[in-house]
């Protein structure tokens, strides 16, 4: 059940009892912004208990549009049956600017900005203290991953998306190393994005974009990018399904889905095995208890299965600490060690022994890092699909 | 860049434009095609390009409707967009408004100053969408209220009208 216009569409979700704007309501036809009207009242007819209008995937809504929305919420107040529930976007400047004031017309009807709290650790993720812990790992993780990215299928000339990019690193990469045609970079983090803008006009990078954006909702077409990366990024929410339906949604028929994720199974060492192998089984459950799947690099090939993808390629990127690396592999179990033990310790309320037993099994890694015959390998999950023509 | 002595592009994002009032009552899909392009040219002048976009696309979409349906067939809207100090500045000349739509949009910009602007835009979202007596009430109400705009107008002779939305950079923000 849908009403659409040459740029919009309104669909009504029955399992969630949910109308969904997207595209542009900006028409001048009576005959249109009636439509809409008579859509939402019908749907509203058919319900009980409440109804949600979610705004989030509208890029715009001219005062007319607004207008019949404000119409069909009076008339929702007149009539009682239905409590109502608008669902914006913080990315989206004109949602919440000109959706808010809409939830004075009633006391029943409920305002809420979707991506303020969407998944758990969001506060500690889009945090910029969580920028250099990603830089480091780009340091480490780069020269092994760039032919990774060559042998999944990344060309010269292509259209690239960088979906989850963090601080924009690699993305960066990508644009200057690569000779693609150009990447927009997309993060709800705003430092991360910040710094990403920061550094392209810095390096003077001409081919690459970064926008604030929610994954679960991206304002951009259907089949548009030859390349989608969404890097170490999946891992972090409780319902993935969400991002992988929209990063399928914006790959051109024919394109690659690229995703990687962690496997904390796969981090070893020697000397000081088993403290290594119990400070990431720990760091593992911990990550848990914040929504965070840090094994989920093994789950990324049924993922890609399930979005019916072709060709699926699997590989490890593997760094270890041998010459160069050992003191930029140092830096990145640093970084984890101080956001495992303090930043989630502090989320989750770890007791003083729980983090300082923490705190023992990084050091053990550190020092078999740093030991004279030590060696230890962090292994990353890539997987990529191509969608189906 | 600059070649041949052309001196570039701005560096505050600036754009003007001159078009006929009648394309807009010929086909209405120009208010989103001529608010997007305007604001796609001036965004790369913005960190947040993105939120630019959408915020100078969203003011000038409004404004052009209105002015466009108060404007003569036969008239010019004279579209400009400039940053000065920590504010947009929207602004359109029409060449050609009737003397009783300039009486009423004089009046309907007098309505929208800071004092009042709460009241009315409750008012107005109380009110049925054709109940509304004067094109583009509500979209400029919208403008003061949710992006703080300060309206003002100017009339000069041979039916020329001026609408200027000054608007804080700091809308833009996320």
């Amino acid at each position: 059940m849908t009403v659409s216009g040459e740029r919009y569409v309104v669909s009504f979700d029955p399992l969630d009892q949910e109308v969904t704007f997207e595209g542009y309501v900006r028409t001048a036809s009576q005959q249109d912004l009636q439509s809409i009207m008579d859509y939402l009242v019908d749907v509203h007819g058919k319900q009980n208990g409440s109804m949600c209008l979610n705004f989030r995937k509208l890029r715009y809504m001219s005062s007319a549009g607004l207008k019949v929305v404000a119409d069909f919420l009076r008339y929702a107040r007149q009539s009682r049956r239905l409590s109502i529930k608008i669902v914006c976007s913080k990315v989206v400047p004109w949602e919440a600017k000109s959706l808010a004031p809409l939830s004075g017309i009633w006391d029943q009807i409920d305002f809420q900005v979707y991506d303020e709290h969407f998944y758990e650790s969001q506060g500690i993720i889009e945090d910029a203290g969580f920028i250099p812990l990603l830089r480091n790992q780009t340091r480490l993780l780069w020269p092994r991953e760039k032919p990774v990215l060559v042998e999944h299928g990344l060309r010269e000339g292509m259209r690239v998306a960088d979906i989850c990019c963090g601080c924009g690193d690699v993305a960066l990469l990508i644009a200057r190393e690569m000779r693609i045609s150009g990447i927009i970079g997309v993060d709800h983090s705003l430092p991360a994005i910040d710094h990403a803008n920061r550094l392209q006009r810095e390096f003077e990078v001409t081919n690459a974009e970064f926008r604030l954006g929610d994954a679960t909702a991206l304002m951009m077409e259907d089949d548009v990018f030859d390349f989608v990366l969404c890097r170490l990024s999946i891992q972090i929410f409780s319902r993935p399904e969400l991002i992988l339906r929209e990063l399928h949604r914006i790959l051109r028929p024919g394109g690659r889905l690229y995703l990687t994720g962690e496997d904390y199974d796969l981090i070893v060492g020697y000397p000081n095995e088993a403290e290594i192998r119990t400070v990431y089984d720990r760091a593992g459950r911990y990550g848990q208890q914040i929504g965070m799947d840090l094994y989920n690099g093994r789950k990324l090939y049924a993922a890609l299965t399930g979005l019916k993808m072709r060709s699926i390629k699997v590989d490890t990127i593997d760094a270890d600490n041998l010459g160069q690396n050992r003191s930029i592999f140092a830096d990145v179990i640093a970084s984890w060690r101080h956001f495992s033990a303090e930043t989630i310790g502090k989320e989750i309320s770890l007791s003083e022994e729980e983090r300082s037993s923490l705190l023992v099994g990084y050091d053990a890694h550190l020092a078999t890092i740093r030991h004279p015959y030590g060696y230890t390998k962090w292994s990353v999950v890539a997987a990529s699909g191509e969608k189906a023509r | 860049m600059s070649t041949n002595g052309d001196p570039g592009p701005s560096p505050d994002g600036r754009i003007s434009l001159t078009l006929p009032a009648r394309d807009f009552s010929l086909d209405w899909r120009r208010y989103n095609l001529v608010a997007n392009y305007i604001a796609e040219y001036a965004s790369y002048f913005y960190e947040h390009k993105d939120r630019a976009e959408n915020v100078i696309s969203s003011v000038f979409y409004e404004l052009l409707e209105h002015m466009a349906s108060i404007s003569r067939e036969d008239a010019h809207l004279a579209l400009r967009l400039a940053a000065e100090n920590n504010h947009l500045l929207f602004e359109i000349a029409s060449s050609g408004v009737d003397p009783q739509n300039r009486i009423r949009h004089e009046r309907l910009v007098a309505e929208l100053n800071a004092d009042r602007i709460e009241k009315l835009y409750r008012d107005l979202l109380e009110s049925a969408s054709d109940a509304q007596d004067f094109s583009g009430t509500f979209g400029l109400a919208l403008l003061a209220h949710d992006y703080h705009a300060e309206i003002s107008t100017q009339t000069g002779g041979a039916g020329s009208v001026l609408l200027r939305a000054t608007v804080g950079q700091e809308e833009m923000n996320p």
